[in-house]
């Protein structure tokens, strides 16, 4: 009975919770500018196929390299193929890998650091000694080894982002699940008996989420960039995919006659992790309030 | 300062200790027999099936060859023992010692990640001193639209338009030059270099700000020491610890960046082989490669940590 109307309770305020980061966000004009362009470019790169009267994969060598025009807006690569078309079908993959990598890195991260500040002691000292130690590989390098191990693709890409991201997710974790433990509400949480699973997920994830969920929006954009730099080495999508990483390094060859190739699919990248930042910081910002008041 | 020296050296050996321990558990646990891969090999085959005549006996002797038929723990201690002797095994593609690999292509990244280090640094404390000394002004609101850019963006898709413009168009700089040749490093450590300046040039400009506002700044002025002095000599130093720790966590960054952007531009290093290494699943190279990386990054985080004794006497006694 008593978890019920604590459940309630905790429901409303998270909505007025919500409404206040809404407020907050919407007197940032980046922050907006940011959400904005991202969901055009995801409702962009979703909706490709009706959006484009050309085929991503189809072949047409008469029309090869042709430079942007009104008809091929971005132009054409060395196959003939519209490079906006194969740039629009690339973010879904873009979008796709980045989002999952983030939630694989989310879940094991959490779960390991939210457990370690939940349990001083040796429970503790061990998941921490073994996030330092993965902290220790740069990320790309760490993902490179989970690709040695299960071979490349685009699905082991986003097991191996995913990999290399649980670290950075478990040492914020622990940090501010040990900085919400002591609260008088976990605490009285514990007294009434709540099994420990039930008082991370309900009691205090919630009230340590904020900080999460902005770094969660800021891995994306990392998971975007180190996708891009893993395709482009050739250790992720196989080369008929309108991958962008893989589209630049194809590019390379022809980069004296066709510097359309090398610049579009960067261009995007580049886009979709701006507005991906700014709407973090944004977020961040519109958090502030309950970050600072930790 | 000694003291402090040695209690930062005795924490960075656990660690030491641990990443080596992960690499050798990655290798050592995870699906994939290395010693059919070795066997398949020789036989010049690629798909690591047991097919012609490997027999059991071959098998077990290539197994007892390199050990793997001991218990896990003695095999650790063994792998370190040799490691420390400068023994990491051998290339299971071609058979070459992988300490020599390393010795003949790591410095060429180590060397391109230092310099894009340096410059991100330069450009990084540059910008943001700049724009904490024009707080508010357009100049800061340009420089901070720079450092959003800057950190959205490969860095090695900026290599590809340094070079599209600098070598291709306007020919100013060589667009793959040998290793020797210092003009041929600008480029690709520009690339590096501007991705990563600016994360240090927002650190910068706040830590800049909050050191501007402090009482010794304002005595600094009241003394009537001229602004630049004020700024270079009393604030500067202060405002380094947090833009400095930044900058040693993003050597990690900086040497996966160096690995891609090497090979846009095509430099020596262990980008490409590393890259084979994780095709052809060699597991000693990727195993030696990623043990030698992650030292270099803790250890230069490890001459971060000692520099801030150097900056903050504080830091020395605490």
């Amino acid at each position: 009975m008593l978890s019920e109307t604590q459940s309630v309770k905790s429901e409303v305020v998270t909505e007025r919770q919500f409404l206040v980061i809404l407020r907050y966000l919407l007197r940032k004009p980046s922050a907006i500018i940011g959400l904005v362009v991202l969901i055009l470019l995801t409702l962009a790169c979703i909706m490709a196929p009706h959006l484009t009267p050309y085929e991503q994969a189809k072949l047409s060598p008469r029309s090869a390299l042709q430079p942007p025009s009104l008809e091929h807006p971005l132009g054409t690569d060395h196959f003939g193929r519209d490079q906006l078309t194969r740039i629009l079908y690339g973010g879904r993959i873009s979008l796709r890998v980045s989002v999952v990598a983030m939630i694989i890195g989310a879940t094991f991260g959490i779960l390991l650091g939210a457990s370690a500040g939940y349990w001083p002691g040796w429970i503790d000292e061990a998941i921490s000694r073994f996030i330092d130690v993965m902290l220790a590989f740069p990320n790309i390098l760490l993902a490179m080894v989970v690709i040695t191990l299960l071979g490349t693709g685009v699905n082991n890409l986003m097991i191996a982002l995913g990999v290399a991201m649980v670290p950075g997710f478990a040492r914020l974790a622990r940090g501010t699940v040990i900085s919400v433990r002591e609260n008088d509400y976990v605490l009285a949480a514990r007294a009434l008996g709540g099994a420990s699973p039930r008082v991370i997920v309900r009691h205090i994830l919630p009230n340590a989420a904020a900080p999460l969920i902005v770094f969660g929006t800021l891995e994306i954009g990392v998971a975007i960039l180190a996708s891009a730099g893993l395709n482009f080495l050739g250790l992720g999508a196989d080369p008929p995919t309108p991958e962008w990483g893989l589209m630049l390094a194809e590019s390379r060859i022809y980069i004296r006659r066709a510097w359309w190739l090398a610049t579009f699919p960067g261009v995007a990248i580049m886009v979709m992790v701006i507005s991906i930042n700014v709407f973090g910081d944004g977020l961040r910002d519109a958090l502030d309030p309950w970050l600072k008041g930790r | 300062m000694w003291l402090y020296f040695r209690r930062r050296m005795l924490t960075t050996i656990p660690v030491l200790l641990g990443v080596s321990l992960a690499i050798f558990l990655m290798l050592h646990l995870l699906p994939g027999d290395p010693v059919l891969m070795m066997l398949t090999e020789h036989r010049g085959g690629a798909a690591p099936t047991v097919t012609g005549n490997i027999t059991q006996e071959m098998y077990d002797n290539m197994r007892r060859e390199l050990g793997l038929d001991r218990p896990l723990p003695v095999q650790f201690g063994n792998f370190l023992i040799k490691a420390v002797q400068g023994d990491l095994g051998e290339s299971f593609r071609g058979g070459q010692p992988v300490v020599d690999l390393l010795r003949k292509n790591l410095p060429h990244t180590v060397i391109l990640a230092l310099c894009g280090l340096v410059v991100a640094l330069f450009l990084g404390l540059f910008l943001g001193i700049l724009a904490a000394l024009n707080r508010g002004r357009w100049l800061d609101g340009l420089t901070m639209t720079f450092a959003v850019v800057g950190v959205s963006m490969p860095s090695f898709w900026l290599g590809i338009m340094l070079l599209l413009i600098f070598a291709l168009y306007l020919r100013i700089l060589p667009a793959v030059g040998m290793a020797g040749d210092l003009r041929s490093l600008v480029l690709p450590s520009l690339a590096l270099g501007i991705s990563a300046s600016a994360i240090l040039a927002r650190l910068a400009r706040s830590s800049m700000v909050e050191v501007l506002q402090q009482d010794y700044v304002r005595t600094a002025r009241a003394k009537g020491l001229r602004e630049r002095f004020v700024v270079l000599k009393h604030a500067l130093k202060n405002s380094l610890i947090p833009v400095l720790t930044v900058a040693g966590l993003q050597f990690g960054g900086l040497l996966s960046g160096a690995v891609v952007v090497e090979v846009v531009f095509g430099r020596p290093g262990i980008g490409q082989i590393v890259v084979n290494a994780v095709l052809e699943k060699d597991f000693p190279v990727v195993q030696g490669m990623i043990l030698f990386a992650a030292f270099t990054y803790v250890l230069a985080n490890l001459l971060v940590d000692l520099s801030y004794g150097w900056l903050d006497p504080r830091v020395r006694y605490s």
